[in-house]
């Protein structure tokens, strides 16, 4: 399963790779907004896209709205430092497949997640 | 013409004079109406004078045949000018007849006893006695419609023409006759004419009083509004600025320390699981990594804690927390400050217009050398910040130093920033230290200044009356 991480903090970046690859998944890219997330996901067909939420030129709902209404979008994960009630209405009406807290960024938290979306 | 120099109320006072234009050539403009009821006036006094001489002159007693034509053409020549004054406003064109005005009514009046006098020196003592009514009515009609001068005319006329008949050959002396006489014409005349000019000189002067008054209230009312107008939109700007701030202080928290806590949170738990398999050398780098993290994140904590409120501010003062900015600062900072004590609100002010000048210095002015100054005048606390960079800093709406430039003027003090292109930036900021005069929309020096410019101590007490009053609740 490829994974794209989107994220504008490079430090987490790394983090994420190590943590997607202890659970098993393949990074297939990093980017750091949401103009090249869109770029990638174009060129890689990513299965997964790990995707922050706060971006320099744009929010991850939008991001995720746009890949939902692709042939063969891929599964978005939501990820924020922020806790799932800041976001309120706007995570239960988005077309994501979840949202992990940062910090809550783990080989459970995602098996938990993406092992839902294979079923 | 009126001079502009002269004050409105040595005007108004020179125009009441009956004699008015003699010499100064200063005269009330009168508008076309009444200089017209004037003539008109002055023709009914004319023409009624003419026939109820012409009525009384068969009684007078004891006089001369002589005389007695000398007075028919002298009642003749009043009855002409009645009628002449009757037919000026009619035909004159209303700008020749505003011009002619002052001639005729301010020389007029006072010629008049000349030729009176004249008259009964020439007439050999008997002629002319109906004459002193010329001036009387001239006068009279010079004041135009006042009610009450109306009625001293109408009194000391009948008053004055007794007393020269009463003086006709046979009763005296000519000469003291011809005293009399002149007393009577001067001194009635004069009477009237000073209580006439005394009475308007008041109310002239009252008028003028009320106008400026009215003037300065009309000022007063716009530069209040234009205050309250000031104090709104500061007002308006200074919640943008904290509500810009909180959003500032947000995003540094989400950017700064919560990043490097997820991270740190992140390492600790994928050490516990073992997400790797570590030696323990690896471990202890991993750890020692982990906790120089923390170590960055907790003086992120600090910065930012100290942006908010640098507690060395509350704590030891103005001096040790400027100090303490100059040591943070990658530049030499000169720092020449008082190690006084003030209120927190002036200490607080000065600080963070220091660390915002400081800051743009630092980060936009390509300086090699800062300067901050601090010094306590008698009444204001000054702060200034000079650097040698490049210059030419301005305030940009929504800014730092615009948000300050409220911030300041909210304590009732003033910012100013000389930032020449090429010669360096120096921000001064002034407070005032007396907590009164802080919130003080018009300080009372301000009211004292606008208030010299009338010139006028009557104008100053009601100014300083309007604004006591205006300011109680």
């Amino acid at each position: 399963m490829s994974v794209l991480i989107v994220d504008d903090h490079a430090m987490f970046r790394a983090r994420a790779r190590t943590i997607v690859e202890a659970a098993g998944l393949d990074v297939v890219g990093e980017a750091a907004d949401a103009a090249s997330a869109l770029a990638q996901c174009a060129a890689l067909h990513p299965d997964v896209v790990l995707l922050d939420i706060q971006l320099p030129d744009g929010d991850g709902f939008a991001v995720a709205e746009t890949l939902s209404g692709e042939a063969d979008p891929p599964a978005v994960v939501l990820i924020s430092s922020r806790e799932a009630l800041d976001f309120g209405s706007r995570l239960r009406t988005t077309s994501a497949l979840g949202f992990i807290q940062k910090d809550d960024l783990s080989r459970a938290t995602l098996r938990a997640l993406l092992g839902e979306a294979r079923r | 013409m009126r001079k502009v120099s002269q004050h409105p109320l040595e005007v108004a006072a020179a125009d009441a004079l009956p004699w008015n234009g003699l010499f100064s050539g200063a005269v009330r403009p009168m508008g076309v109406d009444s200089i017209s009821r004037a003539y008109l006036v002055i023709a009914a006094m004319e023409i009624g004078t003419a026939v109820m001489s012409w009525i009384l002159i068969p009684a007078i007693p004891r006089v001369p045949a002589g005389n007695r034509l000398w007075l028919n053409l002298d009642v003749g020549g009043i009855f002409l000018t009645g009628v002449v004054c009757f037919v000026v406003p009619i035909v004159m064109p209303p700008r020749m007849l505003r011009r002619s005005a002052p001639l005729i009514l301010g020389y007029g009046a006072p010629t008049q006893p000349l030729f009176v006098t004249a008259g009964l020196l020439l007439g050999g003592g008997g002629a002319d006695p109906l004459a002193v009514l010329y001036p009387m009515s001239l006068t009279f009609g010079f004041y135009l419609l006042r009610p009450w001068i109306a009625l001293i005319a109408a009194i000391s006329a009948p008053a004055q023409f007794a007393l020269v008949v009463f003086l006709q050959p046979g009763h005296s002396d000519p000469a003291l006759k011809l005293i009399i006489c002149a007393i009577a014409v001067f001194g009635t005349s004069g009477a009237v004419g000073w209580i006439a000019g005394r009475a308007d000189h008041l109310r002239l002067e009252a008028d003028e009083a009320r106008r400026e008054l009215a003037t300065l209230n009309v000022e007063l009312e716009e530069r209040v509004a234009e205050q309250v107008e000031q104090i709104r939109e500061s007002r308006a700007r200074i919640v943008e600025a904290s509500d810009e701030s909180r959003r500032r202080i947000e995003r540094n928290i989400h950017d700064g320390a919560q990043q490097q806590l997820v991270a740190i949170s992140l390492d600790l738990r994928m050490l516990a699981e073992g997400t790797a398999v570590l030696s323990p050398d690896e471990l202890r780098s991993q750890l020692d990594e982990t906790h120089a993290n923390l170590k960055a994140a907790l003086d992120d904590l600090r910065e930012l804690a100290r942006g908010l409120h640098p507690a060395v501010l509350s704590t030891d003062g103005l001096e040790a927390a400027l100090g303490h900015l100059a040591a943070r600062v990658p530049l030499p900072v000169s720092l020449a400050a008082p190690a006084d004590r003030f209120a927190e609100h002036l200490e607080t002010a000065a600080y963070f217009v220091a660390a915002e000048a400081v800051a743009n210095a630092v980060k936009y002015a390509d300086a090699s050398a800062i300067a901050i100054g601090v010094e306590r005048t008698d009444d204001a606390l000054e702060i200034s910040i000079a650097d040698d960079g490049c210059g030419g800093a301005s305030t940009t709406p929504g800014g730092g130093l615009a948000g300050l430039t409220d911030r300041v003027a909210a304590l009732g003090g003033s910012l100013d920033i000389v930032s020449p292109a090429g010669a360096g930036t120096t921000v001064r900021v002034s407070i005032p230290i007396q907590d009164g005069d802080a919130n003080r929309v018009l300080t009372p020096s301000r009211m004292r200044a606008r208030a010299a410019t009338f010139g006028d101590a009557r104008v100053t007490r009601l100014v300083r009356r309007s604004r006591e009053g205006g300011e109680q609740p």
